[in-house]
This record gives C-alpha cells, sequence and structure tokens, in this order.
C-alpha cells in the first residue's frame, strides 16, 4: 500500500500546490483574498460549502457513532442536515440583503453595523472563537491519531497534527480564501468518492444491505432501533441535535461567509441543493461502514475498527485513496475555520487594508497554533467534541438572527444575553453547572431563552429602521 | 409537519425495528424518507425563491432586460 499511497499522495499535494498558484495569480487585492472575488459559481459554491461542513468526524466519528449508538445517527446527522439545506435556502436570502445594504466583511463587522455596537462583534468573536477551536481540533487530532494507528511506525500523533496544520497555513497564507475553495473543492470529491468504494466493499462482503442488516439484528438488535443499546439517541438528544445542526450555516463563520461570496442569489440556492443532495447521499454511505463495523468489530477500539475497516480491510489503492482522503476531509475543514477566524477579526479592525491584512495573516497562523494545541490535548470523543462546538455556536443564532431579519437596529439586550448564555454553556460543559435542569438539556434551556429575549426585544423595539435591505 | 413526525412517537419509537423495508429497519427507513422529504421541500422553496426574488443587482437586471 505504501507504493500507492506515495503515487496518489503526490498527484494530490500536485494539485493543491497547482490549486495555490493558480490561487494566487488571480489574487489582486485584499478582498480577492479574503473573500475570494465574491463571484463564486454554484458548483465551486456547493464544492466548498460541502467540504467545509463535513470533515474528519463524518468518515471517521460517524462511522463510530453507528458502530456504538445504531442508526439513531442518521437523524442525528443526515435528517437534520437535509432540514438544514432548507434552512439555508431562507437564511441565504436574508443575509445575503442585509450584507448588501450595510456591507460585508464578516459576520462580526456586520452584527456592529446592525447593532451599532462594537460588543455584538467582540461577543460573536469571542463565541466562535471558544468554540471553533475545539472543531478545528477534532479534525486535526481525528486524522493524527487515525493515522497513527494505521501507520503506527511513522510519525506520532503530534507530529501528524502539526504536518497537517503547516499544510494547511501553507496554502491558506499564499492563496487566501481562493485557494481554500479549490483544495475544498478537491477534497470535497476525493472525500465522496473514498467513502462510496468503502461503503460498496461494506455491502458486498455481505452480498447484500438486507444481509448486513441481519447480521447486525443477530449479533446486537438493539442497534437498529432508538435509543441505541446506550440510550444515547433519546428524543431530547435528538431534537437539541436538530436545533444545533439547523443553526450551523447561520453562526459559523466559514459557512456565512461562502453564503455571502456566492455570485448571486439563485447561485446560493442552488448551492444549497446541492449541499442537501452531498449531506444526504454521503450520510447513506456511512451506514454500511458503521453497521460492518458493529460485526466485525463490536468490541475493539475506536481506532482499531477505524484502522482495520478503512484501512487494512481495503484493497491497497483503496485503503491509500482512504488515506489521503482523511488528511483531506481534516484539512478542508480545518483550513476554512482558521481562515474565517482570521475574517472574522479583520472585519473587526480599523486602519489601513496592508495593516488589517497583516494582522489577519498573522491571526490566522495563532488560531491554527491553538488548535493545534487543542488538538494535542483534548480527547478522543470525535463527534461529541464536535457536538459541543455546534451547540456553542448555534447560542449565538438568536443574537444573529435579530440583526439579520430585523427592520430596526436591534436591542442591546439580545447581546448581552447571548454573552451570558455562552458563560453558562461553558460552565455546563466543563462541568461547574449541572448539564440538565428540570430535566431538560442546559443548551435548550439557552437557546429558548435567547429566542424569547429575541422575539420580545423585536416586538418591543421603537428605532429608526436599519438601511433597507435591497 | 416534517419536524414534528421526525420527533414524533411513530418516527422514535423505542425499540421498534419492524416492518423492514428492503432490509432496513422501521426507523431507519422512514428517517430516510423524512432527509428526501427536507430535500424535495428544499427544491420547492428554491424555485419559488429564484423565481419571485428580484435581481440582486443592477448589471443583473440590464443583462436580463
Amino acid at each position: 500500500m505504501s507504493g500507492w499511497l506515495m503515487v496518489l499522495g503526490a498527484c494530490y499535494v500536485a494539485a493543491l500546490v497547482y490549486a495555490t498558484l493558480d490561487a494566487r495569480r488571480r489574487v489582486k487585492s485584499a478582498d480577492d483574498y479574503v473573500m475570494a472575488g465574491s463571484k463564486i459559481g454554484a458548483i465551486f459554491g456547493f464544492l466548498t460549502f460541502s467540504a467545509t461542513l463535513f470533515s474528519t468526524f463524518t468518515l471517521l466519528g460517524m462511522p463510530d457513532f453507528y458502530r456504538t449508538h445504531g442508526i439513531g445517527a442518521w437523524i442525528f446527522l443526515a435528517v437534520a442536515d437535509a432540514a438544514m439545506a432548507f434552512v439555508l435556502i431562507w437564511f441565504a436570502l436574508h443575509l445575503r440583503r442585509r450584507a448588501r445594504a450595510e456591507g460585508f466583511q464578516g459576520m462580526a463587522g456586520l452584527l456592529v453595523k446592525c447593532y451599532r455596537n462594537r460588543w455584538a462583534g467582540y461577543i460573536y468573536l469571542l463565541g466562535v472563537f471558544i468554540f471553533l477551536v475545539p472543531y478545528v481540533a477534532v479534525q486535526i487530532r481525528g486524522i493524527g491519531i487515525f493515522m497513527n494507528a494505521a501507520f503506527p511506525d511513522t510519525l506520532p500523533v503530534w507530529a501528524w497534527a502539526l504536518a497537517i496544520v503547516t499544510a494547511m497555513l501553507v496554502y491558506s497564507e499564499i492563496g487566501g480564501l481562493k485557494a481554500i475553495i479549490y483544495a475544498d473543492s478537491l477534497q470535497g470529491c476525493v472525500l465522496f468518492m473514498v467513502t462510496g468504494v468503502i461503503a460498496y466493499g461494506c455491502i458486498a462482503n455481505f452480498g447484500s444491505v438486507a444481509n448486513l442488516f441481519a447480521e447486525v439484528r443477530e449479533s446486537n438488535a438493539a442497534l437498529l432501533s432508538v435509543p441505541g443499546p446506550q440510550g444515547l439517541f433519546s428524543l431530547q438528544f435528538l431534537f437539541a441535535s436538530f436545533l444545533v445542526i439547523l443553526a450551523v450555516p447561520i453562526t459559523q463563520p466559514q459557512l456565512s461567509t461562502r453564503i455571502v461570496i456566492l455570485r448571486d442569489l439563485a447561485t446560493a440556492n442552488q448551492m444549497a441543493i446541492g449541499v442537501g443532495f452531498f449531506a444526504v447521499l454521503l450520510s447513506l454511505m456511512i451506514i454500511p461502514i458503521g453497521m460492518y463495523g458493529a460485526i466485525q468489530y463490536p468490541k475493539a477500539p475506536t481506532t482499531e475498527f477505524l484502522a482495520q475497516t478503512i484501512i487494512y480491510d481495503q484493497a491497497p489503492i483503496v485503503a491509500a485513496a482512504a488515506a489521503i482522503g482523511l488528511i483531506a476531509a481534516a484539512m478542508s475543514t480545518a483550513d476554512s475555520q482558521i481562515f474565517a477566524l482570521g475574517t472574522e477579526l479583520r472585519s473587526l479592525l480599523n486602519g489601513n487594508e496592508q495593516r488589517k491584512l497583516r494582522i489577519t495573516k498573522l491571526a490566522i497562523v495563532f488560531f491554527a497554533g491553538a488548535g493545534l494545541l487543542v488538538a494535542v490535548t483534548s480527547n478522543d470523543q470525535l463527534v461529541l467534541l464536535a457536538r459541543v462546538s455546534f451547540a456553542g455556536t448555534a447560542i449565538l443564532a438568536p443574537m444573529i438572527l435579530s440583526a439579520v431579519l430585523g427592520a430596526q437596529r436591534p436591542a442591546m439586550p439580545i447581546v448581552i444575553a447571548t454573552a451570558i448564555g455562552l458563560l453558562v454553556f461553558l460552565a455546563s460543559t466543563v462541568g461547574v453547572l449541572p448539564e440538565r435542569v428540570a430535566g431538560l438539556r442546559v443548551d435548550l434551556w439557552i437557546l429558548g431563552g435567547l429566542s424569547l429575549v429575541a422575539a420580545l426585544g423585536a416586538m418591543l423595539r421603537r428605532e429608526p429602521p436599519l438601511r433597507p435591505a435591497a | 409537519m416534517l419536524c414534528v413526525f421526525t420527533f414524533s412517537p411513530w418516527n422514535l419509537a423505542p425499540g421498534r425495528i419492524s416492518p423492514f423495508l428492503l432490509g432496513l429497519p422501521y426507523t431507519l427507513w422512514v428517517s430516510i424518507l423524512l432527509a428526501f422529504a427536507f430535500l424535495i421541500l428544499t427544491i420547492v422553496a428554491a424555485s419559488i425563491r429564484s423565481r419571485n426574488s428580484e435581481p440582486e443587482d443592477p448589471d443583473e437586471t440590464e443583462n436580463r432586460s
């Protein structure tokens, strides 16, 4: 397999270098560098959005989720993502209107303009920093532990993580967002094809889908229904997860930026449909990989199950492509998030463009370093760490929606309430406050409370209108 | 309605695995249909939005007229 790994790895690196240099050639201004020229078409749009959305946790975390907790994982991810595509259509219309009216350099900057208060931008930036850095770490650590398990005699986890972060930084710093979009498109295609080939192999091993599920029924029937063998997929867990996944394109800057930089609204609509189908088809292909693991490696540790299923049980060329695909998946999500954090910081800066760009580039290096640090020190619960990240950023949704949807300047209490909500969620996550209050998850309490504050603010506010949305 | 059905006891029936459809357990095949229903809804919403919304910039208006 190492021969194939070198051949495919060389092809991948060559494509990445070509894409980076081509992007570099096309960058003529700071706006080109940070916003990719804001004329992205539907194909690149849906590929970069999908590759950014789906990451290491899709191909490493989700099969393990199916193997351990059963078919409720489909509702957790695929149903929520399909509904998210619908939310994307609605949110894109309103965000693009507001962005045209106020100007858009990043969500933090847009919030400052809408609230006419810098604290709205600071709290947004703080929120995404706190919760996106762990998500970046999920990608980096996920691929690090997998590569370490699959190729134990090569590099330790931290060295794989460092190599990936360095590669991301090189092409992000050289080619800006356009290089990231090209790389994402390449990575999205690789991820999709590799997952398809592995899924086909897992089904072929049992002859048919029906045989695969019949075997699972024999070995552990609890996997075939909710809440699963360990009771994880309760109604409350699935509903809270559904809400936070719906909020992902609203709250996560790497996705909201991609909505704004598309050529026009029709392109945004086409992108949303593409993302929805990509999500559902990719999720369909993950199911047999997880079920295969439930039959063949029911008791194995996560890393052993993944290394066996994705590498050792595959033909050498497929295993090599899978390793490349996994690295690509990790990079495509983490690079976008790190770059988006830099973009958000830039949208809060004043001064000339050269200075702002210099600070942005330094900030990207800082955010990458923070992600690397958390990656090296965090635990191996990839999906649950990702869910905390989704839930944390979802807390920002009412504050953002108040700014994007409202005709008037939104009221400041929602900004203050959001800051309190972030603190409470953080305290709950680290165990200072309980995870549930009166039987209900804390994230549901916070989202409900903030939605109420936002609704009351919109009803009671009597302010001059914001600039009319075109 | 799709959201309500997704989280209703008809879909999230604890421990229920039959009837099977094409070898898939009950909650899985129902949820797969739900996901595709959301996608159809997305296509309908996109086509309505594209038909009803005005061009985003004046250049686009000129190009279209």
